[in-house]
């Protein structure tokens, strides 16, 4: 396991500045108590949670929820992948002071208590100018419509969040500050939100052990009426840390060894692609709801853009429509994703014409394909469909259950959304059931 | 058993929805004087903070009469409402309204400020106190 030194300082400056963050809204809690109206501080305690299990029919390659996930879901019934619990405490400090923290309990790499704080942050709802909000502290990734309650199961009507869509953006959250300004319009409320701040997002290990960090930009404007949202919304990360794992020096160090560069001239040509500092990351997403009571539709398509690299993503456009319709406390739902790489190819070099002939010459070409399987087979081509239903069976509890169809054969020997045998080709189909109750309290 | 607490459950419903009509009250220094059915919801579904005389609304469930009141007022089932909290409270989008445990406090509690709505039993309604800004049942029998 590879951990460093760095993330665990900053981590731990991290945590020290929300207990600060705390203590500073308990201490204007105190400090409130004597004004006014007497309601106030005005604590509350809400929790949410999952108990999912999912198995698929196949051992060759493993589900993952997201690639913050640990733990795969093969033949055998997995607990850890969808299983969940979030507590969130509210305190209204005054008419204009909130403050809100929400700790979710889940499987995500990296350290359990930094990684899974999801939100800290002291909101100020200033009664001077009214219908903005402004907040600091630790906030969350607000640039798709699930973004901010992708945890929240009791809140959509799946299992989890679409997973050609949501798998591959794990950002979260972003330490920072942003402000919203709404306007109250005759038949629906509009708001614009910018905010900014600084991410640091672990990777589960198989996922290369790469960190998203660095700073971040999200903005994004939401139309709401009473049946319908419409969003747009955009994000951008300066990922400003280099990949320095065991599997990346070892990757540098056959790129730049005397004798492979013998074998394939000029390997070394490949070195800045395994840079992935100072890069970019652009997020760019529509998205829509409706619910009328009856029907129920989810849209959304995005467009992540990387610049600058390739080996740990191509371009990604992706894509779900879900529709579902109540009948009474039951909901019956169908939905379909798509996501699609657009590979940037690195094509491969020749090998070395002195070694053409030789006894060695399928040896090499296997390694220099195995070069260039490793940069251009990050791709993600993946499509599914899925049925599946909700009851709501008793009052703040929801029992689910899905069945979903993956089509992920165009990928060759990668599918970067799953966990994979390199020495295996994907399968083209997988089947994944799930079932489980999701609630609040 | 879950049977049985689905009848309590309905028994219970049934008697509260022959037994009173819900009144929405405000503060008696509140300018309004009427709301209407989409303003109501506009403010008790979190979509709006404030009235439209610029005071911050700032609403009240009341728990024994919480699930009928939203079912009355927005046609729709209670598991559909916490549904839709659910997103607007782990959101951090809209603060659930705090629950008050009976009319008696919440009544109490609408006096004192301003910006305060709330629901309660028509028969409690008392107007030298409250002001009543919208009726239930006055709007559905329009």
């Amino acid at each position: 396991m590879h951990r460093n030194k760095k993330n665990d300082n900053h981590c731990l400056s991290y945590l020290i500045s929300y207990v600060s963050l705390s203590i500073l809204a308990l201490a204007t809690t105190v400090g409130s108590t004597a004004i006014a109206d007497d309601n106030y501080p005005e604590w509350s305690i809400k929790g949410f949670g999952s108990i999912g299990f999912a198995r698929s029919d196949n051992e060759t390659i493993g589900f993952y929820r997201d690639r913050t996930s640990t733990q795969e879901v093969k033949k055998s019934l997995e607990i850890t992948t969808d299983s969940r619990l979030g507590l969130q405490l509210d305190v209204d400090i005054n008419d204009s002071f909130h403050f809100t923290t929400q700790f979710v309990v889940r499987d995500h790499a990296g350290d359990f208590f930094e990684q899974n704080l999801d939100w800290a942050f002291l909101k100020w709802n200033p009664l001077v100018v009214e219908d903005y909000e402004i907040r600091v502290g630790r906030l969350g990734v607000d640039a798709f419509l699930l973004s901010d309650y992708r945890n929240v199961g009791y809140a959509y009507p799946w299992i989890r969040p679409p997973h050609e869509f949501y798998a591959n953006i794990p950002l979260t959250h972003f330490d920072g500050a942003d402000i919203k300004k709404s306007f109250y319009l005759e038949n629906g409320e509009l708001t614009l939100k910018l905010g900014g701040g600084y991410t640091f997002t672990k990777l589960s290990e198989y996922f290369q052990d790469f960190d998203l960090e660095g700073p971040v930009l999200v903005a994004n404007i939401i139309y709401t009426t009473g049946e319908w949202r419409f969003r747009a919304g955009y994000g951008h990360i300066w990922q400003s840390k280099n990949l320095e794992s065991s599997l990346f020096s070892r990757i540098r160090g056959v790129l730049t060894n005397p004798a492979t560069n013998f074998l394939i001239p000029n390997l070394n040509q490949f070195l800045p692609l395994t840079n992935i500092n100072d890069t970019h990351l652009q997020f760019m997403s529509l998205g829509t709801a409706y619910d009328d009571g009856t029907w129920l539709v989810h849209a959304e398509a995005s467009y992540l853009d990387e610049e600058g690299q390739q080996i740990i993503n191509a371009d990604v456009a992706s894509a779900y429509l879900s529709i579902g319709r109540r009948f009474s406390d039951v909901t019956l739902y169908s939905r379909y994703g798509i996501a699609h790489s657009f590979e940037k190819k690195t094509k491969a070099l020749d090998i070395n014409p002195l070694l053409v002939g030789t006894p060695n010459e399928p040896a090499i070409r296997e390694i220099n394909q195995q070069i260039i399987d490793g940069f251009n087979g990050q791709a993600i081509k993946q499509q599914s469909l899925s049925i599946g239903l909700r009851w709501d069976f008793y009052q703040k509890m929801a029992f689910k259950a899905e069945w979903t169809h993956y089509w992920l054969g165009k990928n060759g020997k990668f599918s970067s959304l799953w966990q994979h045998d390199p020495n295996e080709n994907t399968p083209h189909h997988v089947n994944l059931v799930s079932f489980g109750i999701d609630f609040i309290f | 058993m879950k049977k049985i607490i689905s009848l309590a459950l309905l028994l219970v419903c049934s008697f509260q929805v022959t037994a009173e009509d819900i009144v929405v009250i405000g503060n008696i220094d509140n300018t309004l004087n009427i709301l209407t059915k989409r303003q109501v919801i506009a403010i008790f579904m979190g979509r709006t903070r404030k009235f439209s005389n610029g005071i911050r609304a700032l609403p009240l469930d009341e728990a024994s009469l919480r699930n009928e009141f939203y079912e009355r007022l927005t046609h729709r089932s209670i598991s559909q409402i916490d549904a839709y909290w659910a997103r607007l409270t782990f959101s951090g989008s809209a603060p659930l309204p705090p629950v008050r445990q009976d009319q008696q406090s919440i009544i109490t509690e609408v006096k004192k400020a301003k910006g305060k709505i709330a629901y309660i039993k028509k028969n409690q309604l008392d107007e030298s106190q409250v002001k009543l800004l919208f009726s239930i049942e006055s709007e559905e029998s329009k």
